[in-house]
């Protein structure tokens, strides 16, 4: 079978048949036994029976080394079915899959292992079960302890480890198998938000090598990976292509509609704060004096003062503040990651001072976070008091005003 | 997972196992059970560890349960309820046809549970489930070899004497293991279709015990002599024990004859598994 230059994986006109009843289901594995059992070939399926329909429905698409392919839809629209099928663990009803190289489904990452041998025997058993070789298998058993982070809990029955930690080690496990597409579910929004940030970060390391079919609920992951978007609804491809494109079609999907509070919820999850790497952490909107201050005026100039003390000195430190208006719409950010690295001591407050001159927000409230990085690793995403900007009394219309001039062309 | 080789084409079709023939099934799944023999191994393990954690009397289960039935026939022959037979102890009689029994009906019943209740895992891991089946063939082994030892402690204590043509015994239990595997692996994926035959199967397995001359011979016992020669079970428990204890096959040609069609029948069943694997999986 033939396929294009550089592609990895082929979906042609796959569909999957589903019932609601079981007796549908019964019935179809009725006719394919005794097809199986005169050896006669089977047939698609042309009526659907009672309770039938179909979870996916002529699907096609092309995936090439280093793409990356998000898949969104409402629940239930056949996101997981798509990817079990093409990681082959359920056949498909109509269509082909064609697949260059290895495919590793990261649906379950917990399903498959042996609770009661031990993380460092689970690693040996998982790599065998990816078709890797014990030799390979050894040359990167070192890489894959370092990256779960477990420490001599490797040793210990895996049926002892938290779910943060089994999420840890079947990551680790998946990622070192360097495989040539890797499908992923929702996995990266469960567990500890400090290692799902090392997971995003490796797996945009393996981009160059491998291509990406990756299921997620968080249109900011899927944005921030994603070249195109495939939306599912009730199992058809309602859409393929732009990302942001694709979540406009996803979003007039959504129904009922969600409250604000939800939707305020929504835009600042997910939060976090890791307690042992924290002293004291204070922050708030504030005038030139650092003084509290949570209503400012178009055109004024607006300050935020972080106080902080950390347990340890960081490599880099990198604050972030995401700024969105109160409906949602995501304005602006502000990072210190432009500036060549914040010093820093540790066990000592440590006062920082952000400074934005004359802010051209319209009138409205405005919401936002602060996120404290070292690096790629997120210590801490928390949402800041609401941000209230008053109009001094100009005309103004969108979210931000911006400074601008007429003149008579000479 | 699947286990895949780098670069090459992998296809994914409907019933694309459909194509294959009886042979390469077999070779399929021959492959399959290699390729994971460490995860067989280290699922028995554990499992062999979970039937007795937390208990007080700890590993003591695991060698005593199998040895219940057994030790209840044992008595009961103590008790002269049972005479001897074909000249044999009636306590020897029994057990080893006993042992035989729970061998084959083993063979039987395991497929059937594992297909029933590991479909919805192997689904989720890719994990086989001919891999899992082996894992409980295992356990159903290391359950009857405890009975094989109290057998010859049996055998030793009625002075019950083997003869040497005893030792091809393990050789002429294969047919039955193939057929009684076979049967179960055809049965299990039948299972998931009418969910009643687990139970019709648990029902016959009960009468079955006393109607394949497992417990007293039944070759002058009216229909149930005519039914002995059709029987699987019998043929198998039959000449296992004549060759053992008469050094001779009562019924060579029943014997051979279900032998042949043991190993048909368990190439059929095989590629049907084989077929059917991937359609039985997450189906309740």
């Amino acid at each position: 079978m033939l396929m294009q230059l550089n592609t990895v994986l082929e979906v042609d006109h796959v569909s999957k048949l589903y019932s609601r009843e079981q007796i549908s289901t019964r019935q179809r594995l009725a006719t394919t036994f005794t097809r199986a059992l005169m050896g006669r070939p089977s047939s698609p399926p042309k009526k659907l029976k009672s309770g039938e329909f179909w979870s996916l429905e002529d699907i096609s698409f092309t995936l090439k080394r280093g793409e990356a392919l998000g898949v969104i839809g409402l629940n239930g629209a056949g996101k997981t079915t798509l990817l079990r099928t093409l990681a082959g663990q359920l056949l498909p009803d109509k269509g082909e899959i064609r697949i260059l190289g290895d495919a590793v489904a990261m649906i379950d990452l917990t399903a498959g292992f042996q609770m009661s041998a031990s993380g460092s025997r689970n690693i040996h058993l998982r790599g065998a079960m990816l078709g890797r070789s014990k030799e390979d298998i050894k040359e990167t058993y070192d890489e894959i302890l370092d990256f779960a982070e477990l420490g001599d809990a490797i040793n210990a029955p895996v049926s002892t480890y938290s779910s943060g930690m089994l999420m840890r080690l079947a990551f680790s496990i998946m990622v070192m198998a360097k495989p040539d597409v890797l499908l992923i579910d929702e996995i990266l929004s469960v567990g500890d938000f400090a290692f799902r940030q090392k997971c995003l970060a490796r797996i945009r390391e393996m981009r160059a090598h491998a291509a990406f079919v990756f299921v997620s609920h968080s249109m900011s992951n899927i944005k921030l990976f994603c070249d195109r978007v495939m939306v599912l609804n009730k199992g058809k491809m309602v859409f393929i292509g732009d990302p942001e494109e694709a979540i406009s079609v996803y979003e007039g999907m959504k129904f009922p509609e969600i409250s604000p509070t939800e939707k305020r919820n929504e835009i600042l999850k997910p939060q976090h704060f890791d307690k042992l790497k924290f002293n004291f952490l204070e922050s708030y909107w504030c005038d030139i004096g650092g003084s509290k201050k949570q209503r400012f005026s178009t055109g004024e100039d607006l300050y935020f003062k972080i106080i902080l003390n950390l347990t340890f000195t960081p490599e880099k430190l990198i604050f972030g503040i995401p700024i969105w208006s109160e409906d949602g719409c995501y304005v602006t950010g502000f990072t210190s990651n432009r500036v060549n690295g914040l010093k820093i001591k540790k066990n000592k407050k440590n006062t920082y001072i952000l400074t934005v001159p004359n802010i051209p927000f319209t009138e409205g409230k405005y919401i936002s976070n602060l996120s404290i990085h070292d690096g790629l690793e997120f210590l801490s995403r928390q949402e800041n008091l609401d941000l209230y900007v008053v109009n001094p009394g100009i005309e103004e219309w969108g979210v931000v005003n911006i400074k601008h001039f007429f003149n008579e062309h000479k | 997972m699947s286990v895949r080789k780098s670069q090459q084409i992998h296809i994914i079709r409907p019933d694309s196992r459909m194509r294959e023939s009886m042979l390469s099934a077999i070779r399929h799944l021959i492959n399959e059970i290699w390729n994971y023999r460490s995860h067989i191994r280290i699922i028995f393990k554990g499992r062999f560890r979970a039937a007795y954690s937390g208990t007080g009397l700890g590993i003591f289960w695991n060698y005593a349960l199998p040895l219940v039935p057994l030790t209840v026939y044992w008595f009961l022959s103590v008790l002269r309820v049972f005479p001897n037979f074909e000249g044999v102890d009636g306590a020897t009689f029994i057990t080893f046809g006993v042992t035989l029994w729970f061998l084959f009906a083993g063979c039987v019943q395991i497929p059937m549970q594992v297909i029933q209740s590991r479909n919805k895992e192997s689904m989720k891991t890719n994990f086989p489930l001919s891999a899992s089946i082996v894992s409980e063939f295992a356990r159903l082994l290391f359950d009857t070899m405890v009975r094989i030892i109290l057998v010859s402690i049996i055998i030793v204590s009625t002075q019950s004497w083997p003869t040497a043509q005893g030792l091809m015994l393990p050789f002429m239990l294969l047919p039955a293991l193939f057929l009684f595997t076979g049967i179960g692996v055809m049965l299990g994926i039948l299972n998931v279709i009418y969910n009643d035959v687990s139970r019709v199967v648990n029902i016959i397995l009960q009468y079955g015990i006393f109607v394949s001359g497992v417990i007293f011979p039944l070759y002058d016992i009216g229909i149930l002599s005519t039914f002995n020669a059709i029987n699987p079970f019998a043929i198998f428990i039959d000449a296992s024990r004549s060759i053992v204890f008469q050094g001779v096959i009562d019924n060579l040609q029943n014997y051979l004859v279900a032998s042949c069609l043991a190993f048909i029948f368990f190439a059929v069943s095989v590629r049907i598994f084989f077929v059917m694997e991937y359609r039985v999986r997450g189906v309740n």
